[in-house]
């Protein structure tokens, strides 16, 4: 059997998995394969030859077991080096379960979703010299500190008023201080430490030290915490290069020590998110819209940068709730980007239902603890429900209203998110975009309880929570293809739903803080004066380079509440709600006022709405008593002229008087003379010397 | 400034042709000024509505007439780029 042109083989791992080729190949031809499946029963073993003649064809292999992928691996290399081969689980993940006999049709989604593959991220190096900071407040420091010393360039910074017991030989260097700040990451840590004073060679019992210094800034590759205190970071075990052990705990002390040892040279991380400026929300001319990504980061990655933010790749730990909460898509996971992922959505529901599957049930998970957990419920428990789809993402914070929409959209019963403890303040920002698919979906009839979290490391709970969800049917299934941005694609997603919902409304009320909704103008009060135009960070307000007109886009609004902050007149109120009607995708009118003429020269300079405000609030004032008011109509030119060729004011200097240059000197000097000369003659004078003669 | 002349004054600033139409059959003079002695056919002009200027002068309103500061129509003309068109009707 062939999926997406790659040959398939299927293993029932020794009938563990009741398996039957012929009625697993009908399902699987339903999702799209094509020709005879023979489900193997040992193909890791006695029918590995199976594997190496489907090897030997040459063509792109698909192997449905996870367990013996390096064996699997290792055996295609040796036969034909860079085989195509990828490795997909049905075990645990449907055929280990109580309902296995019912989930074929979810075996034949997971065999065509593991087709998919998605475009890779792009990696940012940490690079670190091994410089490493011990930071301890008993000798376990110094202990490990001198572990450490072969492998690690160490420094020993002791808190003040620590008890330890200065050592024999001084083979690390040992400080007193206090870490005051820390920054940084793998390779680029910064401290700022008070206190800080060396330790004294002649310390007898305990170690002492000398009179303390503050405001000292260090570097640092790597920094061992065993201060067993308040972690210096936010969210620390999401920072690379920052370990933090108990001293108590001679276990964790050991495990630390580990780790960090290994810790010099080159790493590659993803950059798990990426940042569109030209779309972000977060400010304009310093007035704050949308700080939802800073206030749901919990490493501190992400910071204001005037009127944009700033995410830095190397703190940042990939959680997404960043892009999860984000209203434009400025913020974008990106690993794997949203339409890979939902393309992948797509693929799974789509096989699932064309499979003959009913009611499914997205369960995301996390592909590490979250797939530990499915694992441990299917080979201790009952496993997965045949109707629940698992979905393996890299964090299942990154899920956002666009994926819960679009998973609606796709014919999803029921989608359940699997956190655990170790997202334990994490979770805020996809607890409110659960909370805005419930208000959408049950708003359009479709009911309420078809999103949820579920909080376990359990895998019993988990199965039970899974077991308990009846199973409901979703939407007509949509084949929309997910391309284009976060919003494009919730827009896209939720046209179907209110397509074929039940209660179809024209608008939806949200929640306050939604980010789709209307701005309301009291265009009595509006001026026109666009300064809502220049603020609005999504062009959903726009002007006419041509007239003095105020429009909207109802669908470009994320409510972000800049127009409203920047609003002189304060006439802009924000009403979140998403609007179905046609009408909010286009811009339409909200003002369109005449340009105001200069009472003088008719230069159009304004707005007659803002104009007539002013001139009306200034009509009173002193400076404008009689007919200097009558200069706020006009231009700044004439307001000018007017000033001065007006007689009552201070600026009051007449007509300014011509300039002489010497060639007027000169030219009245002749007239002069010429004026003089025929005085003289009028009166008999010879002037012209004609006397001398 | 009259009611009369405002509301003419008004419906050239709206740029309609029709209302500019309507008004000066119901009686509003093409000739009356606001009170800085700006006549509708200047705002026509400033606006670069040729067909309100023409509107106008076939009215009855004065090409030459002068604001308290000395501007006509022709100087407020020179905002529009109908600016042409609008010199042309005022010889």
């Amino acid at each position: 059997m062939k999926v997406d042109g790659r040959e398939l083989l299927v293993c029932d791992c020794e009938g563990t998995m009741p398996l039957d080729g012929n009625t697993l190949g009908k399902v699987c031809s339903k999702a799209g394969m094509k020709g005879d499946l023979d489900v193997a029963s040992h193909l890791c073993r006695t029918q590995v030859d199976r594997f190496l003649k489907a090897i030997e064809t040459g063509s792109p292999l698909t192997v449905a077991c996870t367990q013996e992928a390096p064996l699997f691996a290792e055996l295609a290399n040796e036969r034909r080096e860079g085989a195509d081969i990828r490795f997909v689980n049905i075990r645990e993940r449907a055929g280990w379960s109580a309902e296995a006999t019912d989930s074929l049709p979810k075996i034949a989604a997971l065999i065509s979703e593991s087709g998919f593959e998605p475009a890779s991220a792009t990696n940012v190096t940490l690079k670190s010299g091994g410089t490493t900071l011990i930071y301890g407040s008993d000798s376990t420091a110094i202990e490990v500190a001198r572990k450490l010393g072969n492998r690690l360039d160490v420094t020993v910074l002791l808190k003040p008023g620590s008890d330890a017991i200065a050592p024999s030989i001084v083979d690390v260097p040992i400080f007193q201080g206090e870490i005051a700040r820390a920054a940084g990451h793998l390779g680029k840590f910064e401290i700022y430490v008070n206190n800080y004073a060396p330790a004294i060679p002649s310390s007898r019992g305990s170690l002492t030290f000398g009179a303390g210094a503050d405001g000292i800034s260090s570097t640092c590759d790597l920094i061992l915490d065993l201060t067993g205190g308040t972690p210096l970071f936010p969210a620390p075990e999401k920072r690379d290069g920052y370990l933090r052990a108990d001293p108590g705990s001679d276990a964790a002390v050991a495990a630390a020590t580990f780790e960090i040892a290994d810790l010099v040279g080159e790493f590659e991380k993803p950059r798990y998110v990426r940042y569109n400026a030209d779309i972000c929300a977060h400010s304009r001319s310093t007035r704050l819209g949308c700080n939802r990504c800073i206030d749901v980061c919990p490493t501190s990655a992400i910071t204001g940068a005037g009127d944009y933010v700033s995410i830095d790749p190397y703190i940042c730990a990939g959680c997404g709730s960043c892009s999860s909460v984000c209203p434009t898509g400025a913020a974008a996971y990106n690993y794997p980007n949203a339409g890979d992922l939902l393309n992948r959505l797509r693929t799974l529901t789509r096989a699932f239902h064309d499979a003959g599957g009913k009611n499914s049930v997205i369960l995301v998970h996390d592909a590490r603890s979250g797939q530990d957990l499915i694992d441990l419920a299917a080979r201790f428990g009952k496993g997965l429900p045949a109707h629940v789809l698992p979905f393996a993402v890299n964090e299942a914070t990154q899920i956002g209203l666009d994926f819960l929409t679009a998973a609606a959209a796709y014919g999803a019963g029921d989608i359940r998110i699997l956190v655990g403890p170790r997202h334990a303040g994490e979770i805020e920002g996809l607890a409110s975009q659960i909370g805005l698919a419930e208000t959408v979906m049950s708003g359009l009839g479709y009911g309420s309880g078809r999103f949820g979290l579920i909080n376990t490391n359990d895998p019993d709970q988990l199965s039970e929570q899974l077991y308990a969800i009846a199973g409901q049917s979703g939407a007509e299934p949509s084949s929309f293809m997910p391309v284009g941005g976060k919003r494009s694609l919730t827009m896209l997603a939720l046209t179907h739903l209110h397509g074929k919902a039940p209660t179809p409304v024209g608008q939806l009320p949200l929640p306050k803080g939604a980010p789709f909704g209307n701005v309301k103008v009291d265009t009595d009060g509006c001026t026109v004066c666009l300064s809502c135009v220049g603020a609005c960070p999504t062009g959903a307000l726009s002007d006419n380079p041509d007239f003095p007109q105020l429009s909207f886009n109802e669908s470009a609004c994320v409510q972000c509440g800049l127009c409203k902050s920047t609003c002189p007149e304060q006439v802009i109120t924000l009403e979140p709600r998403i609007n179905f009607d046609e009408e909010a995708r286009s811009s339409l009118l909200v003002k369109r006022d005449e340009p105001a003429h200069c009472i003088r020269c008719g230069k159009p300079f304004g707005t007659m709405a803002a104009i007539d405000k002013i001139a009306a609030k200034l009509e009173n004032h002193s400076m404008f008593a009689g007919s200097a008011v009558d200069r706020i109509r006009m231009c700044e030119d004439c307001r000018v002229v007017v000033q001065f060729e007006h007689t009552d004011n201070p600026f009051a200097a007449g007509t300014p008087r011509t300039t002489r240059t010497t060639d007027d000197y000169l030219r009245e000097r002749e007239e002069l003379r010429a004026q003089a000369k025929a005085d003289a003659k009028a009166r008999g004078l010879d002037v012209d010397g004609d006397s001398n003669e | 400034m009259s009611e009369t002349a405002k509301d003419l004054i008004e419906r050239v600033r709206s740029g309609d042709a029709e209302k500019v139409r309507d008004g000066l059959a119901s009686g509003c003079e093409a000739t009356t000024t606001d009170k800085w002695g700006n006549s509708a056919l200047m705002y026509a002009a400033a606006n670069g509505n040729v067909d309100i200027c023409q509107l106008l002068l076939d009215a009855g309103a004065d090409p030459h007439h002068k604001n308290q500061w000395g501007m006509d129509a022709r100087a407020w003309s020179r905002w529009t780029e109908e600016q042409p068109g609008v010199i042309a009707l005022l010889r």
